[in-house]
């Protein structure tokens, strides 16, 4: 009699145990998932872990309220919240639509309420009264930190930020509170290039945006650690195809991430030939160099004063004084990136028996006449236009009908036999 | 030119390429004779250099575009390169385009 209840007994809690663990567990585990992955901006995996776990019964108000916040910020906080990034006003109705669907299945978080409330008042319908949130404590702290920053007291910016991360790993601040520790590090001069360096690692690891990689390498590279610097260049490339796929609805139009992604490789290329040409390898420095005035167009400014450093190396100083001049047309660069290429071109300048004076004057005039012929030359570009209907002719005179050509890549090239 | 004759040995039996030189001559005559010394084997259009300039833009030779599979422009080349015209580079962009779609 006991045996058999024993049996009995062992029975139904395989039976209970084969039915709930499986379902409990997979829905929490995408919930988790959806939460790591939102926490890296992999927008369209965690959705999609979200909307695996939205079909467990006991997660889909969690997993609604999570797509919920995920569409609202891409309907109303999105716009230039990373570089080139827009708000959909598609997503709008989504984010409601998830928010009252977490509703019907349990309840939503009062901050997820105050969302919901906002979104309801943007798109004209009746939202009751304003949920009041009570400060949220990664907030405040984040608020103090922020403040500690602008008075620049460093030391304590670093304890702050520290134990914000050992006490937030989870808040959406958490990459700010790494770049806190990173520009505190940056103005303490006894820092250690390892120190620094796990810092980037963190901060690549806490969010891995384009600027996080970029300001990484350039951070290093600039502190002589170039080995250490060329490797986040390196793998910046395809992180950053992995950020922009993950969020190219973001980006509006395919040429905005298409953009971003040329911008991406333009500086991982030119970041490594910075570091070649710091080791002295001018030939490899030249091709990476290259490489990144081809894909930025010759318009940014650290390329084309990197690409002036080195023609100046190499004794090439006309070409190089065309560099500098074409860096100091341009706006953007930091402050003693400018400095270093006036600097170097009053030195060429100077070498040509021109007096400081006269460079100040002969600087205007040139970068005068740069900008303009920038402006007209993109007014005249044909970059990312259709190519029309040519009335081309062949050699014996008669119509030439290219159509044949039409799907293939193509090179045009205009010349003449003179 | 030799460096785009050079890139297109590449591509010469890849039918998701083609290279087109336009002239811009205005002596047919005199363009025939350089085609018949150079012996291009790319196709080989011309048209006046006013109409390149309305649809082109094209100020000066030799002016490069190069298309997608799309038909749009996505780079182009005024003038030669500063440090040489080379066959790599016109390689380059034409293995960014191919790779782009």
């Amino acid at each position: 009699m006991i045996a058999e209840r024993i049996v009995i007994l062992s029975v139904a809690l395989a039976a209970a145990v084969a039915v709930a663990q499986p379902a409990v567990d997979s829905g929490r585990q995408a919930l988790q998932e959806g939460d790591r992955l939102w926490r890296l901006k992999r927008t369209r995996s965690a959705l999609e872990a979200f909307e695996k776990a939205a079909e467990s019964k006991d997660h889909a108000a969690a997993a609604h309220q999570r797509i919920g916040r995920i569409y609202f910020f891409k309907g109303w906080e999105a716009e230039g919240a990373f570089p080139g990034w827009h708000e959909q006003v598609a997503f709008r109705p989504k984010a409601l639509k998830a928010f009252d669907e977490a509703l019907k299945n349990g309840s939503l978080s009062e901050s997820s309420r105050l969302m919901r409330f906002k979104a309801l008042r943007s798109l004209g319908q009746e939202a009751g009264p304003e949920p009041v949130l009570a400060p949220q404590p990664d907030a405040v702290d984040a608020e103090q930190i922020q403040k500690l920053r602008t008075e620049k007291k460093y030391g304590e910016v670093i304890e702050r930020a520290r134990g914000f991360i050992a006490r937030f790993p989870d808040s959406e601040r958490l990459p700010a509170a790494y770049d806190a520790v990173i520009e505190a590090y940056q103005a303490t001069p006894a820092t250690t290039t390892e120190t620094m360096a796990s810092a980037i690692t963190e901060r690549i690891t806490a969010r891995p945006d384009p600027a996080a990689y970029i300001a990484g390498a350039n951070l290093l590279i600039g502190r002589g650690a170039l080995d250490q610097g060329a490797k986040v260049a390196a793998e910046m490339v395809p992180a950053v195809e992995t950020f922009v796929n993950e969020n190219l609805d973001s980006y509006r139009l395919a040429d905005k991430a298409k953009g971003s992604l040329d911008r991406t490789r333009a500086t991982s290329a030119d970041l490594l030939g910075w570091v070649l040409f710091l080791k002295g390898d001018t030939a490899g420095a030249e091709t990476r160099l290259a490489e990144a005035e081809r894909l930025s167009r010759g318009q940014d400014f650290t390329n084309q004063f990197h690409r002036g450093e080195l023609l100046r190396k190499k004794g090439e100083l006309k070409e190089a004084r065309e560099r500098y001049l074409s860096a100091l047309s341009l706006t953007a660069g930091t402050e003693p990136q400018r400095v270093a290429a006036r600097e170097a071109l009053a030195q060429l300048e100077a070498g040509g028996g021109q007096d400081a004076a006269g460079f100040e004057g002969w600087l205007k005039v040139e970068l005068d006449r740069r900008r303009e012929e920038r402006r007209a030359q993109s007014l005249r570009s044909m970059v990312d236009r259709a190519v029309p209907k040519l009335p081309l002719m062949a050699l014996n005179g008669q119509p030439l009908d290219l159509s044949k050509l039409r799907g293939k890549v193509l090179l045009y090239k205009f010349f003449a036999s003179w | 030119m030799p460096h785009i004759e050079k890139a297109f040995e590449k591509y010469a039996n890849d039918d998701k390429v083609a290279f087109v030189l336009v002239s811009v001559d205005d002596d047919p005559e005199r363009l025939a004779r350089y085609v018949a010394e150079r012996k291009f084997k790319m196709t080989v259009a011309r048209m006046s250099f006013d109409q390149a300039e309305e649809l082109m833009g094209v100020k000066d030779v030799p002016t490069g575009f190069y298309s997608d599979s799309s038909g749009v422009v996505r780079y182009e080349t005024r003038g030669g390169e500063t440090h040489g015209d080379s066959a790599d580079r016109v390689i380059w962009y034409i293995e960014e385009l191919k790779g782009s779609k």
